[in-house]
């Protein structure tokens, strides 16, 4: 891949506290166009990654590489972040404590003003930004954090859990919002998250870190497919004892116990799903579902992390 | 991008409850100085003397005075709790993280930081100085030489502006506003004490006319410009030599304070970049 393509990329990235290392020779790889989900366990050391990554912490040894620049400070100039929990003055207006974040995103005047008033309306946030940020709720803090994020229209966004905290509809309008604007503003995204069905939805890559050192990388298609565990699938028939006589009759099927609703799970290794499908029929057994289950990422990530 | 930053860092520091309250007390000082000084004139007798003879009893005396009120640790207290706020303060509360996600070098940061806490002192100042100019010559008159009082002003924003520095170096390596605050304080009055002493004994081998002044008291004297005191106290230089309480105390400009005001000045920027560079952010 040609280093212009390339959004975000550690390599040997190393952080020691003591003699603990919390962030072990890290080498990451974001794609220019990637919603990137950055996984693992509480205390993998996603935040403390993230956070070298944005140069709030120092470390060890490694390189961080951002759009093709590596200096520490220059190399923030496409980025916005959250790191876990927006702070804000809350004292201050949201409009406010954008207002301060513009400047330091070099932006005054009129140009703040405009896009100030943008990303509020990004984020939906316009009729409340007269309000103090310390009477927003932590749904509302969290957009307005994306809305400081987007100040001076950055090209990588990095969320650290950006959906902590937050009641279902708080959850899901953050996941729509991230979702959009990776589809609608052509931002890459990186997204730390524990939360895998959150990741699943959203993002397109994954890499899993565990103790610090990441355990895979790819795509979350490829690794759904990897690991070649068998396909499974849920058989129901209003004749239950016919269809288990039948699957118990079949090459290349294995009974797995009870599946959802009452159906039989069946693991399938040596017989695709038409195959099934086909000699189910041949032995004339009533079926009213055959449901495939797909591996998920939670199956993934308990097998990289086990 | 650095004056972008100072107006921003102005703008939030202005914003703060306690800023606002900062500057209140500066236009109350101002206005209450001259009246003490005239309750303190009113027909009390010294010796035989009337101590209203004693006292700058005039409009330019009010402004002398507020300026000697402000400085009796009532700013500075205040001071070190806005340099503590902006810098200890905004690093608990992740609000710093927030503005270090940004390609702004941190040095840069801490400069602005500064600056707008220097540019609010200026600004206390200023109203110190137009609340007592305009209280003074309504209750005391518009006699007296009115220029003398304004370099002791113009000192007094050196001395904060190296106060300011040390308590954003402090502020980053205790990281915490109440031990800034507190610790800030405690110094200053041990420093005041400190001082006084050094400077008696600076005073009495000037004045006590030993045929041998002892040894101890001429490094006293010696010492005496380049304590942390003096330096602090650069201001009263502009009080002039007549007429007393201040005849023969003080009443000189010590250039050493400068110098010494200059050095806490860059080792507090300096040592506070440096730590601030080395500090993990949370």
């Amino acid at each position: 891949m040609e280093p212009s393509e390339i959004a975000l990329r550690t390599q040997g990235l190393t952080r020691r506290y003591g003699r603990r290392e919390a962030v072990a020779e890290l080498d990451v790889s974001v794609n220019v166009g990637d919603v990137y989900g950055f996984l693992g366990p509480n205390g993998a050391g996603k935040t403390t990654a993230l956070r070298c990554m944005l140069g709030l912490i120092r470390y060890d040894s490694g390189r961080v590489e951002i759009f093709g620049e590596t200096d520490p400070v220059k190399r923030l100039a496409k980025v916005g972040a959250i790191v876990e929990t927006p702070s804000f003055h809350a004292w201050m207006s949201g409009r406010d404590n954008l207002r301060q974040a513009a400047a330091y995103a070099s932006l005054s005047g009129a140009e703040a003003d405009a896009e100030i008033q943008r990303v509020l309306e990004r984020v939906g946030l316009t009729e409340r930004a007269k309000d103090p940020a310390g009477s927003y709720s932590l749904g509302m803090r969290q957009r307005l954090g994306i809305a400081r994020a987007l100040l001076g229209r950055p090209k990588l966004l990095v969320l650290d859990e950006p959906t902590n905290g937050l009641d279902p509809r708080g959850m899901h309008e953050v996941r729509e919002l991230v979702r959009s604007l990776a589809l609608n503003d052509r931002i890459t995204i990186v997204i730390s998250s524990h939360l895998l069905a959150e990741v699943q939805q959203i993002c397109n890559r994954v890499g899993i870190l565990q103790d610090g050192r990441l355990r895979a990388e790819g795509s979350v298609a490829s690794l759904l497919a990897a690991g070649g565990a068998a396909p499974i699938v849920d058989v129901g028939s209003p004749d239950r004892a016919a269809l288990e006589a039948a699957l118990r009759g079949m090459a290349g099927v294995e009974l797995a116990g009870m599946g959802a609703e009452g159906r039989i799970r069946v693991l399938h290794p040596g017989l695709d799903l038409p195959g099934l499908t086909a000699a189910l029929v041949r032995a004339n057994v009533p079926i009213d579902a055959i449901v495939p289950l797909r591996r998920d990422l939670e199956e993934v990530f308990l097998e990289v992390t086990r | 991008m650095i004056a972008l930053l100072v107006q921003a860092e102005f703008r939030k520091l202005f914003s703060r409850s306690s800023a606002r309250l900062g500057l209140v007390l500066s236009v109350v000082i101002g206005v209450l100085a001259p009246a003490l000084l005239r309750s303190v004139g009113g027909g009390l007798e010294v010796n035989g003397e009337n101590l209203q003879s004693m006292l700058p009893y005039h409009g330019a005396g009010g402004v002398a005075w507020a300026l000697e009120l402000r400085n009796l640790h009532i700013l500075q207290a205040v001071l070190l709790v806005l340099a503590a706020s902006s810098l200890a303060g905004e690093l608990n509360a992740r609000t710093l993280r927030e503005d270090l996600v940004r390609p702004v070098r941190r040095d840069a940061v801490l400069l602005a930081k500064w600056l707008s806490l220097v540019l609010w002192d200026a600004a206390s100042l200023g109203l110190t100085l137009v609340a007592s100019a305009a209280s003074g010559a309504a209750l005391l008159g518009v006699d007296g030489d009115w220029m003398v009082p304004l370099p002791g002003y113009a000192a007094s924003l050196a001395a904060d502006a190296g106060l300011l520095a040390l308590a954003l170096l402090a502020s980053i390596v205790l990281q915490s506003v109440p031990a800034v605050v507190g610790g800030g304080l405690l110094l200053t009055v041990l420093d005041r004490f400190v001082g006084l002493g050094v400077w008696g004994l600076a005073m009495a081998s000037e004045n006590l006319g030993l045929e041998e002044t002892p040894a101890f008291l001429k490094m006293a004297a010696q010492i005496w410009p380049w304590t942390p005191y003096a330096a602090f106290g650069v201001w009263k230089g502009y009080r002039p030599a007549e007429p007393a309480p201040f005849q023969g105390i003080e009443g000189a400009w010590v250039w050493e304070g400068f110098v010494v005001l200059a050095i806490f000045t860059v080792v507090g920027l300096l040592g506070a970049k440096a730590k601030l560079d080395r500090t993990d952010v949370p």
